[in-house]
């Protein structure tokens, strides 16, 4: 019995270890379809202007303050004044501030008896005593700046500072500093839009293909190309033999860099025909304004295949 | 003969002295600089977007040919004349559109200076052809040229050539023959020239020469007097021999012709006709059919030892022979399926395997210089076409068709082919040609009628 059990326990671990391995679900090889491009209005386009881009600059480690210049915050003027702004009431339950009663003993008798003092005739004691208590008030009046006075201690003042200045780094020569001290224009706060934060943050997702030339754009630089590209007849009899890439570089004006650079090699006269004939179409389709200024990142360089197998109908 | 030799990008002082050496200078440093300037690109970003163009506008490429200067006032005729024959034979290839003279802005005089591109892209032209004809003191004429690629704005040929002063058609044929090979990568066919069978007179008495002219129809010259009736005749692709059919006294034989010397013999000693005769393409043999009975069979015979080999031995008609490029395999006419169809074979012998299977009937194959192509009269619905199809019975197409077109034969670079087209009626044939595309048909000029094209090799 038990070794029976042991050797049913034993064979169905067995078997099911063996089914986790076997039956695992394979992951799915099918290569991921990638869309084609599309031109959409606005919404499209937007989000994927701001969807970053696979080749966009590594962020800055100090990026460089959205506003050129931040000015302080100012205080907003509340026209309805909140009342958790209201200074808070508090009932007078506690005694009367004993100030008030002393004050008041003071003030009343001091005119009184020095009016009289002065008034009838110079009396010898009252006299002494307003001028004692005139004297005691001036010799205590004094005193009250000097009470304040430890609170900000001129030397405490020079160590504050002092420290203040230790606490702060060192000084960098900063070219965007240096910017933003000859910045003499007023303060800005309103910049930051979501295409200039991602457009300066994002990396994009490794394999997003977000910014793309759009179908148009291509289809338009695609057809001129066809339209100025004229074969040698000859390429017919072996057009896979005669596929020519050309390289080439563009400026923001869809001007051509330097000479197109031809990547593919070969000789014979007939392969020289066939890439004068592509290099021809690539000089020849300037300016290729067909492209627009806000993707000039995807066409600044474009690898360009000649192929002729379709274009003698073979 | 013609010498040649190539011209320098940019001809130094001691080899032009017409050219100024600072301008030479110039444009050697600005090339020199186009060329740094393609050397040193950066190293391409691996990201680059990447376009595939598999259409194009297949089209005639617009180039501009003014006269070529004159090396003395005397020679300005001659300049004319071969910057026209240039400009013809590019226009008549159809691969080019020569752009009229009137448009051309800049004049220019010596072929040396670079040219002001601009004002020649201004005019859409894609190439340029500027040149100079010079009579030299020991009585020689001096041709030069340079093609310009006028797009990318620098010199893609250059060549200088000396003869003498009657060959000056020839060396327009050359110069010619550079242009179309630069700018099409395949080698040209217009050094190169023809012999047909001239026809004179009325349709009941006919007279047959047979003559030899310049691919362009010019400088004909006639080789029999025309006291028998010749047909087919044959260039051997590497010496100057035609090899032709005549009817002598009796049956009609086959016979060898040196052009050079105007000696004629006749190919082999046989009982009973012999005809259609085609060189193998080393020119060393001479394939033909031979009549047995009322059948014919193809034969071989070595010119050298003249001996004679069987190729095929069937109760059929087997005719018109023709060798492919690399001399392995032949073509021929037969009709032991019922109807003439065209079959090809082993060159040494061996089973026949049709390739013919449409309508009609099919005669006179000729395999293209180029291998790719075997050119064929079809005969179908009361008309005769002129076809091209591959080797292998594929890809066939009609050039032409009408009421009699006949006898195809194949440019040196097997892009053009040259056939005879009789309207019918009291007119007599004449010679016209048509790219293997079927297109670009024209007539050939002949002094008279002519029929039975034959085309030469490049004869340099």
């Amino acid at each position: 019995m038990r070794p029976g059990l042991t050797i049913s326990c034993t064979g169905h671990v067995v078997v099911l270890a063996w089914g986790l391995v076997a039956f695992a679900a394979k992951p799915n090889d099918a290569p991921p379809v990638e869309p084609l491009p599309v031109e959409f209005v606005s919404a499209t386009e937007f989000s994927q202007l701001t969807a970053g881009v696979k080749n966009a600059p590594k962020p800055a480690e100090n990026p460089k303050p959205l506003a050129d210049k931040v000015g302080e915050d100012k205080p907003v003027k509340q026209l309805a004044p909140k009342v958790a702004d209201k200074p808070e009431i508090t009932t007078d339950t506690t005694a009367p501030p004993p100030p008030k009663s002393e004050a008041k003993p003071e003030a009343k008798p001091d005119p009184k008896p020095a009016e009289k003092a002065e008034t009838p005739k110079p009396a010898e004691v009252k006299p002494d005593r307003v001028a004692e208590e005139l004297k005691k008030e001036e010799a205590k009046k004094p005193p009250k700046p000097e009470k304040k006075e430890p609170q900000f201690k001129p030397d405490q003042i020079a160590e504050q500072l002092k420290r203040d200045e230790a606490k702060k780094p060192a000084p960098k020569f900063d070219a965007n500093q240096v910017a933003a001290l000859l910045d003499k224009r007023e303060p800005q706060r309103q910049v930051a839009t979501a295409a200039t934060l991602n457009g300066v943050a994002a990396l994009g997702a490794p394999t997003g293909h977000a910014a793309q030339l759009s179908q148009s754009e291509l289809e338009a630089l695609r057809a001129k190309l066809i339209s100025l590209w004229n074969p040698p007849p000859a390429v017919s009899a072996n057009p896979d033999q005669y596929v020519v890439t050309i390289h080439i570089r563009l400026t923001r004006d869809h001007r051509l860099i330097g000479q197109p650079q031809v990547l593919t090699g070969g000789d014979g006269p007939l392969f020289e025909a066939t890439r004068d004939s592509a290099v021809r179409a690539v000089l020849q389709a300037q300016p290729y304004d067909m492209l627009s200024q806000s993707t000039y990142d995807l066409w600044k360089e474009l690898d360009i295949n000649f192929n002729p197998r379709e274009v003698f109908g073979g | 003969m013609v010498d040649r030799r190539p011209v320098p990008m940019f001809p130094t002082a001691s080899e032009n002295r017409v050219h100024t050496l600072p301008l030479s200078r110039r444009a050697a440093l600005s090339f020199g600089a186009a060329a740094a300037a393609g050397v040193l690109i950066a190293p391409r970003r691996a990201g680059a977007v990447t376009l595939d163009i598999t259409q194009a506008n297949v089209q005639p490429m617009p180039i501009a040919l003014p006269d070529f200067a004159a090396g003395a006032p005397g020679d300005a005729d001659t300049a004319h004349g071969v910057t026209q024959i240039i400009t013809s034979n590019l226009r008549r290839c159809g691969l080019f559109a020569p752009i009229d003279p009137a448009a051309y802005i800049e004049k220019i005089s010596s072929p040396d200076p670079v040219p002001r591109f601009p004002d020649w892209r201004a005019i859409n032209a894609q190439a340029l052809v500027t040149g100079r004809i010079t009579r030299q003191s020991d009585g020689r004429l001096k041709a030069e040229f340079r093609l310009w690629d006028v797009v990318a704005g620098q010199q893609a040929a250059g060549r200088q050539y000396s003869t003498s002063p009657d060959n000056w058609r020839r060396i327009a044929h050359i110069i010619s023959d550079e242009i179309y090979e630069r700018l099409t990568g395949e080698k040209g066919y217009f050094d190169s020239r023809v012999v047909f069978v001239d026809e004179t007179g009325p349709a009941e008495r006919r007279v047959k020469r047979l003559a030899i002219m310049d691919q362009d129809g010019a400088n004909v010259r006639y080789l029999t007097r025309g006291e028998d009736l010749v047909l087919t005749p044959r260039f051997s692709p590497s010496t100057q021999e035609i090899t032709y059919m005549a009817y002598g006294q009796g049956d009609p034989r086959v016979y060898l012709l040196n052009i050079e010397t105007g000696q004629r013999e006749i190919v082999g000693n046989f009982p009973g006709m012999s005809f259609s005769p085609r060189f193998s393409p080393d020119g060393q043999r001479v394939i033909m059919s031979l009549e047995e009975g009322s059948n014919s069979n193809i034969f071989v015979m070595d010119l050298r030892s003249k001996a004679m080999t069987r190729l095929t031995n069937t109760p059929a008609i087997d005719t018109a022979p023709s060798y492919s490029p690399d001399g392995t395999q032949i073509c021929f006419e037969s009709d032991r399926g019922g109807r003439p169809q065209i079959y090809i074979m082993p060159a040494s012998g061996g089973s026949a395997q049709r390739i013919s299977f449409a309508e009609g009937s099919y005669s006179t194959p000729v395999w293209s210089p180029r291998g790719d192509y075997i050119a064929f009269t079809r005969q179908a619905g009361g008309k005769f076409a002129i076809g091209v199809m591959k080797p292998d019975g594929s890809g066939e197409r009609i050039l032409t068709e009408g009421f009699h077109n006949e006898g195809p034969t194949f440019a040196p670079n097997g892009r053009v082919i040259m056939f005879f087209r009789d309207p019918g009626g009291n007119a007599g044939p004449s010679l016209f040609t048509i790219d293997i595309g079927g297109r670009n048909e024209l007539r050939v000029p002949t002094p008279s009628f002519a029929s039975d094209p034959a085309w030469s090799p490049l004869l340099s």
